[in-house]
């Protein structure tokens, strides 16, 4: 049975100002993936990790994280993740290496081996000759890998990302989504990331909740939130297409729909299947099939379907 | 938690010493200020400057401005730097943030002060040379110890209190330098409110305890005052409060 990391039953939180950040947010995120929490700005997913770290109080509702409960093991649960918050949270008049030294005596590593998972992280993201530089001298996308590496530091079985990609180019972005990636396999960590950046999402996350005022509107698989929101489809370009092609397509049990469009014949797809024996009926039906193009619903098209259909 | 408030105060001794950009440039800064302060009390004073209270001016002149001059950062420039919420996400207690923070601006002012008690000693011997080396009297030098230490946490523990409240360092600032500022000078105030009577009644007090006694009697009234603003720092900083400020 997979453990589960992060669990919630009906957690909501609101603010004096009656903003209500949170609504029974139920989730189960298991352990050793990459969960990602989607959601357009001011949705919750800060005051969610805030709250799963202990740093605020629900209104209602209960949360474990690494079955520690957050209002009462909270300090539990801070020995136990990493987190890189919304802003970097580094010292910026000291160096690279004096931040990590700080955070290495703080989570009590040796000095030893302080040093060397210092000289490994480092390393590891590029910033090892760099490490006695100020880092208020460094570019944010700089500075966002340090945080990370502080994040991982002490090798928590948990981590904390929130929009690490925030604010970066997107050279930076994905040279950062990449170490993220390399990172988390080499680790073995479970990582809790919002963003609102899709191509991250999908290249990171295992299974990813979709969040928006507070309330959680889909989790599933990348895959899963695709086939949920909008089906596969075809294109096929090509000579012969008549009424007979559309009939005979339309009693295939695999397709949900079939029309013709600006002379191509568009053919929506129930699941995602093979099309070979779909593009072999037309040429035994005298089609003259010159390009077929399969394409699936992308995770942003499904995320604002979501967001639509609140 | 000993080892934790050790870890705070040196990350806190970290950006003292970076302050000016580099080492070099903090130390050099905060050197001027102990040669200024060194020297031109003592030169004036000569011999009595190791031998009668009269030095105890600088072992709670100096470590009070030191103080103020940082302890405002400790928590409302984190939070301008965006650098406390990660802190509040580690496994520090809050206890120990709060300690680390306050021993390392007490350590820093007591430090500075220590350099600037010998440096007008020896600037005293040199100018006042007799033929032989004068030390501070013992009674003056515990008195001075005590003193610096009691005044770098009194004005560090309200230091505290008055930046977990404030939005930014130059809103602590503000309000530390007007509470400083309002505490020095509600006795002089008072003073001058006391009927003239009592105003000789409590000359002839003072007269009749002497120095001893008076320093003595501060000290006391020093430790009481520091270990009730150190609880009520300790009993205002909660986490979720902080996060919700």
């Amino acid at each position: 049975m997979t453990e589960i990391a992060i669990h919630t039953e009906n957690l909501s939180c609101s603010f004096k100002n009656n903003v209500q950040a949170l609504d029974n947010l139920c989730l189960k995120v298991p352990q050793g993936i990459v969960f990602g929490f989607l959601g357009p700005n001011g949705s919750g997913k800060t005051t969610t990790i805030q709250l799963l770290l202990g740093l605020l109080q629900p209104t209602t509702g209960r949360a474990t994280v690494l079955g520690f409960d957050t209002q009462s093991q909270a300090d539990e649960i801070r020995c136990r993740t990493g987190a890189l918050l919304e802003h970097s949270g580094l010292y910026e008049r000291l160096s690279a290496e004096d931040n990590l030294e700080f955070y290495g005596r703080v989570w009590r590593l040796p000095p030893a081996q302080r040093q060397t998972r210092i000289r490994e992280l480092l390393t590891g993201l590029g910033l090892w000759q760099r490490r006695r530089e100020r880092v208020g001298t460094w570019s944010r996308g700089m500075k966002q890998k340090l945080a990370v590496a502080r994040a991982m530091l002490h090798r928590p079985p948990l981590i904390f990302l929130d929009e690490p990609t925030a604010g970066l180019d997107p050279i930076a972005a994905t040279a950062l989504c990449d170490d993220i990636a390399e990172m988390v396999t080499r680790e073995g960590v479970t990582v809790f990331l919002t963003t609102h950046n899709l191509a991250e999402a999908e290249k990171l996350c295992a299974l990813i909740g979709v969040i928006r005022k507070g309330k959680l509107l889909a989790v599933g698989h990348p895959d899963e939130l695709r086939a949920r929101i909008g089906s596969p489809h075809v294109e096929i370009l090509g000579q012969g297409f008549n009424n007979r092609v559309l009939e005979l397509l339309r009693e295939q049990p695999e397709v949900l729909r079939a029309e013709f469009q600006n002379g191509r014949l568009l053919i929506q797809l129930h699941r995602e299947i093979s099309v070979a024996p779909l593009v072999s009926l037309l040429v035994q039906i005298g089609v003259q099939v010159e390009e077929v193009h399969k394409g699936k619903v992308s995770l942003i098209e499904a995320f604002l379907k979501l967001m639509e259909a609140e | 938690m000993f080892a934790d408030i050790q870890t705070v105060m040196w990350k806190e001794w970290q950006e003292i010493l970076h302050q000016r950009g580099s080492i070099y440039a903090t130390v050099l800064n905060q050197l001027l200020l102990v040669v200024i302060f060194a020297v031109s009390f003592s030169l004036q004073a000569g011999y009595e400057w190791l031998e009668t209270p009269v030095s105890l001016q600088i072992w709670y002149l100096l470590p009070m401005l030191l103080v103020i001059a940082i302890i405002p950062d400790s928590f409302a420039g984190e939070r301008e730097r965006h650098t406390l919420e990660t802190m509040l996400a580690s496994r520090l207690s809050e206890s120990a943030i709060l300690l680390g923070k306050m021993g390392a601006a007490v350590s820093y002012a007591f430090a500075m002060t220590l350099l600037a008690a010998l440096l007008s000693m020896v600037v005293v011997n040199a100018m006042h040379w007799d033929g032989m080396l004068h030390f501070y009297s013992l009674g003056i030098f515990l008195a001075g110890i005590g003193t610096c230490l009691l005044t770098a946490t009194l004005v560090a523990s309200l230091g505290v209190f008055v930046s977990l409240g404030s939005a930014t360092v130059r809103q602590a600032q503000q309000s530390l330098g007007l509470g400083i500022f309002i505490l020095a000078m509600i006795p002089l105030i008072s003073l001058f409110l006391l009927p003239k009577d009592w105003r000789l009644s409590l000359a002839q007090i003072l007269k009749v305890a002497g120095v001893t006694q008076i320093v003595l009697t501060t000290i006391l009234l020093l430790i009481g005052l520091d270990l009730l603003l150190i609880a009520a720092a300790i009993r205002r900083f909660k986490r979720t409060q902080l996060m919700l400020d």
